[in-house]
């Protein structure tokens, strides 16, 4: 036992808000709802999602995306702040940690509940191709594993290890969320994912979504008495964040650009039709929202005061679910063979309907929003729970020694 | 993967369609549905139209209006994407180049469906829902059950039995043409040849199986018809 859990059970107990009980019961609820909604799935199959064979992924995938930049950018967070001394952001880096392990093993989650055999999940490691699916998942179980072993350096205070551990986790970060890129990158069918632009465009949305879950992260640190309200370092993060999101926005607007130009080829048609027509507000919607976080966050106030901060990156936050959602739900709902009658819906439709369809406009199902939200829910409790666990009580001697 | 069928390897299995013959009547997805025991909702052949803006409209003002069908299924190609993404190797390239699928090691993730340029895979959201309410089709033709994919498979039972896919059998107009493409004697070889064709989506470097040979009847519009 480290000197410093015997020190935060000497000091009395943590504070709690006066929130924190109704707002735990409401997490179990949505858990509870997550696992009703997981068991008509099985039973029923995925006929109870609005994926259909034009948009065959949606939800679940987006928030495995989702979750997973945040976990890649969350453990940049925390490797960098060690490798680099950047001692603002030391106070941060074990919670940091704790995120990014729960948000991977949320992304886990919401991958196996969108399978249509998810009793089947281990195919995945007794008949492993050269996939980027297959890569993925190996990628991940391995970086659930370095986590944990990177976390039980950091709780024992094994300084040295932590930093060879540090130093092994920025390229774990980057590669795993570029693996995840890669599975879009080639996709011939899906031209607006299929561009070497997304795994920049992959990259800078975890460093982004990372950052905001992190700011939050520090918040409820603070509120519970884990981190010194004068070390949180919401000004440093605010920084990174302002240098992020424009090089995001760039990215995302030449792929546009380029994409205008070719409306002679079926890709563009597609990605033309595809932004252009009902699915494609999640990316107009998105540069919006980014654009907006950059200018608040060029002025210094927003920069220096904590709740601008966190107002910006929930704004950040939600600019990158958007753009998640823009490379499933957009970029799927155009095929490519546009040619009428389309595509199969791929379910029975009522007499006099169509059973195919030149595009899709989709939008999660209730099921789909109680299974994502379940999970998501799940993965708050698990990161309270393991963050009270682990993170030092008294701060001063939680800063860990230099090397 | 030593149980699974792999076919003959001297065989190159392809399939010619004459869009000049093809009147858009249905009836080889209709048949493919009937052999294959394809349910509800879902089928693993389409004929699209390239022409005016719905199913069945011509291209252009009369008179000098223009259509023509393109029956797209799988097309079994050769650098076929849903191989080459699929995580568990469920789905796989036989020895005669058909595009097979495994449908007992299927798990649902449904990244070939992504990865598909065609449309040609559907997915079974639901236990298959049938009118009539049994079984139908060919009982050498695998079950599959809800949370697989399922496509064309250029009718591989029947193929290994040495029988046409149905679909050819079944064109009232013997628009399609099966055969091995590596017997420079075969018809299709020799229609490839003296016809010309194209196919869909070329430049996204599938190299599939599928031709369309050329239409020599009036010259196509192109609208619609991707290259």
């Amino acid at each position: 036992m480290s000197t410093n859990s015997q020190l935060a059970r000497g000091t009395g107990i943590a504070r709690r808000s006066a929130l924190s009980t109704p707002f735990n019961i409401i997490l179990a609820l949505l858990v509870l709802a997550g696992l009703v909604a997981w068991v008509d799935q099985l039973s029923q199959g995925l006929i109870v999602s609005n994926m259909r064979d034009v948009t065959s992924w949606g939800l679940g995938i987006t928030g495995f995306m989702f979750f997973d930049g945040i976990s890649a950018g969350a453990l940049m967070l925390a490797a960098g702040a060690r490798l680099f001394r950047a001692e603002h952001l030391r106070q941060v880096e074990l919670g940091a940690l704790i995120a990014s392990l729960v948000t991977m093993v949320v992304a886990a989650m919401l991958i196996i509940t969108d399978l249509g055999n998810p009793q089947r999940l281990f195919n995945l490691f007794l008949y492993p191709t050269t996939s980027p699916m297959t890569m993925d998942v190996m990628g991940i179980t391995l970086y659930i594993i370095f986590e944990i072993i990177y976390l039980w350096a950091l709780v024992q205070h094994r300084e040295s290890a932590s930093r060879v551990l540090a130093a092994i986790g920025l390229p774990v970060a980057v590669g795993v969320h570029t693996i995840g890129a890669m599975i879009f990158a080639v996709l011939v069918a899906r031209p607006f994912a299929n561009t070497a632009l997304i795994v920049p465009m992959f990259l800078l949305s975890a460093l982004i979504s990372g950052l905001a879950v992190v700011a939050w992260v520090t918040w409820w640190g603070q509120r519970s008495g884990f981190v010194p309200a004068a070390e949180a370092p919401f000004r440093k993060l605010a920084e990174l964040l302002a240098l992020a999101i424009p090089v995001s926005l760039l990215l995302t607007l030449t792929d546009l650009l380029t994409y205008s130009f070719q409306q002679a080829t079926a890709a563009g048609q597609s990605v033309i039709a595809a932004v252009g027509g009902a699915s494609g507000w999640e990316v107009w919607l998105q540069i919006a929202l980014f654009l907006l976080v950059f200018i608040a966050l060029c002025f210094e106030q927003v920069r220096q005061r904590p709740t601008s901060v966190l107002t910006v990156s929930a704004v950040a936050l939600v600019g990158v679910f958007l753009e998640r959602i823009s490379i499933m739900a957009t970029s799927f709902s155009a095929p490519l063979l546009s040619m009428h009658p389309g595509v199969p819906i791929g379910v029975a439709q009522p007499v006099g309907t169509s059973m195919f369809a030149t595009s899709q406009t989709y939008y999660p199902s209730l099921g789909e929003w109680a299974l994502f939200l379940g999970v998501v829910a799940l993965g708050v409790l698990v990161f309270k729970v393991l963050g009270r666990a682990y993170l030092p009580r008294d701060v001063a001697d939680g800063r860990g020694k230099s090397d | 993967m030593s149980d699974r069928p792999m076919g003959d390897p001297k065989k190159k299995w392809g399939m010619a369609i004459d869009i000049d013959r093809c009147v858009g009547c249905w009836a080889c997805s209709i048949a493919c549905t009937e052999q294959n025991d394809v349910p509800m909702g879902m089928t693993w052949n389409r004929i699209l139209t390239d022409g005016g803006k719905h199913h069945d409209m011509p291209s252009g003002t009369y008179p000098n209006v223009d259509i023509t069908y393109y029956p797209v299924a799988c097309q079994q190609c050769e650098n076929a994407p849903c191989v080459e993404v699929c995580p568990t190797g469920a789905t796989y390239k036989r020895d005669d180049g058909i595009v097979a699928i495994d449908y007992d090691r299927c798990i649902g993730c449904r990244y070939c469906m992504a990865a598909c340029p065609y449309g040609a895979r559907v997915f079974n959201w639901s236990e298959p829902k049938r009118i009539p309410s049994f079984e139908i089709g060919a009982s050498y033709v695998p079950a599959r059950h809800k949370g697989v994919v399922e496509k064309c498979t250029f009718c591989v039972e029947r193929v290994d039995m040495g029988k046409e896919p149905f679909c050819v059998e079944a064109c009232p107009y013997d628009a399609r043409i099966f055969g091995d493409l590596n017997n420079p004697e075969s018809e299709i070889s020799q229609l490839l040849r003296t016809r010309g064709s194209t196919q869909l989506l070329q430049s996204k470097g599938t190299k599939p199986r599928v031709f369309y040979l050329t239409k020599q009847a009036k010259q196509a519009l192109g609208q619609g018809v991707v290259k």
